[in-house]
């Protein structure tokens, strides 16, 4: 099987442990400029990082006024450092080539990825809600260096709102949470939602896992995220990252990979 | 300078009601293509009418073309454009790279500009759109009033912001709960709303988080001195009433803004007319800052439904003042009604009889729809509404 390159998102700053399996390339989440992670860099980590693995820093905040907080501090990265972005106000900011962006959930087609590489804009990350499919077709049919989420719980929404301390204030839950696990009453399924000082996300609890499709998403950098991923599930995808099989290691859920979703009431 | 009030439209007689009754423009979705794939929305012919009657009143009409794409969809979006295009609609409104790509590609006539589902929030975004070849952009929700202004200052892009309606929880675009919660795409316009369901989070008490409704209606004039061009009402499967009184109530207050006649009491009475339009809270949201508590529901929905609509005037005799009224919502002999148009200003009378179809003195008003004439002393026109009193 070909070697993949897979892209960690660490819940942890031991970056030896990541090494000792022989993976050297980082998306570090940028303190101020993410949100819904388990750690957060500072330039200064960022740049020490960096000179002894790939680094990427992913900013998946809209940063409003705040992007201009970030074009002073830009040039301190050092410049073999990429950039994973979410406000797409920062294509004016960072340099082409250093630069990935990601759209999260909204780049689903292969004639969006084919404009912006026409636009110079030739690192993107692809919706992981896709169908198998509908992947290979965006990859046949792009010249684009693609990045796909193949291993995480992933991001269902993303707000400005504090959804967990509102709740509590409301309430009058005296907490320092700031997490809340949310289940569904009809469909039972479980949510996380995590708050921190510019909103909240909400994950889903179930691991998103692609395995099963691993060699037909070869030439995709395949990003790992173990974001709020617990010990136990983590020790198994480090053990097991070129089995295919690891979907059915780990509780896991790639409905998306193989079913088409209803959209209109007609199709239902 | 030229201030638009944009409605929504789930349907021609929306579209038509909402021209009437004060909009600049008007957006409104196919049946394939926009975000409110449960609304009637409109076939290519109901969209040639649209216009057509849109434009004799010298009103606009931009229609939707905002989901987000996957392979399959893209199979036919070249001839839909195309067929929007010879229409003549005043502009698309995009989200997806792949609709400005086709729109560029074919070398359509007609512009674009960019979705909320993009949750646009400073300048540099703007620029990016605008080197793509937006005339305008659609701001997230959740920009503050110093997001808007600093974007206005500094750029020759339009700039449309939602001044009333629902909101999202979550920035526009950057929420698929509706895909893994009920297997409906929330960004092809199947969005279940699983924002507005409870949870079980193991407190004693449900947890929700929905978001209350956006009212701008104390920061009109405000927004105004910031020279936004487009001031947008959310709401495509909203009712007819719905659309006729909040396009009347800011069409109103804009108005008066730019004639120097703005007062508070103004403001009071439309704020309370839009209270009672209204199913839901609302609050100015994110323009002053994080809306906190304030901004959302923990408890659930919490709607109620709406029977200020009491009927609509089909015709009026100004030699017997008698008008003819379809009722829409029960009103009686002795009751204190309103009545308002495009054209009628806000008016009170007594009902002093009801003759129902069959030519007899009745005392309700109570079957939905029914035929009724009643006696207004004053001229109403063809489509004015009369609803309860609220002043």
């Amino acid at each position: 099987m070909q070697e993949k390159k897979y892209l960690i998102i660490p819940n942890d700053k031991d970056f030896k442990l990541y090494e000792s399996f022989n993976l050297n390339t980082f998306i570090l989440p940028l303190k101020d400029y993410s949100i819904g992670y388990d750690v957060y860099f500072d330039i200064d980590e960022i740049n020490n990082l960096s000179s002894n693995y790939e680094i990427y820093v992913i900013m998946n905040k809209f940063l409003h006024l705040n992007i201009y907080e970030f074009k002073k501090i830009y040039n301190k990265f050092n410049k073999n450092i990429k950039f994973i972005i979410e406000d797409i106000g920062l294509l004016n900011i960072i340099d082409k080539d250093r630069l990935v962006l990601y759209e999260n959930h909204i780049l689903s087609n292969y004639k969006a990825v084919n404009f912006l590489y026409d636009l110079d804009i030739k690192n993107v990350v692809i919706n992981n809600d896709l169908m198998i499919d509908e992947i290979k077709d965006i990859k046949n049919n792009t010249k684009s260096n693609l990045y796909y989420f193949y291993t995480s719980k992933n991001i269902l929404m993303y707000s400005r709102r504090h959804l967990v301390s509102n709740f509590n204030k409301y309430f009058n839950i005296d907490s320092d949470n700031n997490k809340y696990n949310i289940k569904e009453i009809v469909s039972k399924k479980t949510l996380e939602v995590k708050e921190e000082n510019d909103g909240s996300i909400v994950r889903y609890n179930r691991i998103f896992c692609a395995s099963k499709y691993l060699n037909e998403l070869s030439n995709l950098n395949l990003i790992i995220d173990f974001t709020d991923i617990n010990d136990i599930s983590k020790k198994i995808i480090l053990d097991s990252l070129n089995n295919e099989n690891l979907c059915n290691l780990i509780d896991s859920d790639y409905y998306f990979l193989e079913h088409d979703i209803k959209y209109k009431v007609g199709d239902l | 300078m030229k201030y638009e009030l944009l409605l929504p439209a789930g349907d021609l007689n929306r579209l038509k009601f909402a021209c009437i009754y004060g909009a600049d423009a008007v957006y409104i979705g196919g049946y394939n293509y926009s975000l409110r794939a449960n609304a009637n929305n409109f076939s290519l012919d109901e969209i040639k009418e649209g216009v057509e009657f849109a434009h004799k009143l010298n009103k606009k009409v931009y229609v939707t073309v905002n989901m987000i794409f996957h392979n399959v969809d893209l199979e036919n979006l070249d001839s839909y454009l195309k067929e929007l295009d010879n229409i003549n609609i005043d502009s698309f409104i995009v989200s997806d790279f792949a609709v400005i790509e086709a729109i560029k590609r074919l070398k359509l006539k007609t512009p674009f500009f960019i979705s909320t589902q993009k949750s646009i929030t400073n300048l540099e975004a703007v620029k990016f759109y605008k080197s793509l070849g937006a005339y305008r952009v659609v701001l997230a929700r959740e920009c503050s009033r110093e997001d808007i202004k600093n974007i206005k200052e500094n750029i020759d892009t339009e700039v449309e912001v939602f001044i009333h309606g629902a909101m999202c929880t979550s920035y526009s675009g950057r929420c698929v709960m509706s895909n893994y919660v009920t297997l409906r795409d929330s960004n092809r316009g199947g969005c279940s709303q699983v924002c507005r369901f409870t949870f079980d989070n193991n407190t004693n008490h449900d947890y929700a988080f929905s978001s209350k409704d956006l009212n701008m209606i104390d920061y009109i004039s405000d927004m105004m001195d910031l020279k936004i061009e487009s001031y947008k009402i959310e709401g495509r499967m909203k009712s007819l009433y719905y659309i006729a009184t909040v396009a009347n109530a800011y069409r109103t207050i804009m108005d008066k803004k730019i004639n120097n006649t703005l007062t508070n009491d103004d403001i009071a009475y439309y704020k309370k007319v839009l209270n009672r339009v209204s199913n839901r809270e609302n609050i100015s949201q994110f323009y002053n800052g994080n809306p906190g508590v304030d901004g959302q529901y923990f408890t659930g929905r919490e709607e109620v439904s709406n029977k200020d609509f009491l009927g609509l005037v089909l015709s009026y005799n100004e030699e017997t003042h008698e008008a003819v009224v379809e009722q829409r919502n029960k009103f009686s002999v002795g009751d204190i009604v309103e009545v308002f148009g495009p054209n009628t200003v806000v008016q009170k009378f007594k009902i002093e009889y009801i003759i129902n179809s069959d030519n007899e003195n009745v005392d309700s008003a109570c079957h939905a729809q029914e035929i009724v004439k009643v006696k207004i002393p004053f001229k109403v026109c063809e489509n004015d509404i009369l609803r309860v009193q609220i002043s």
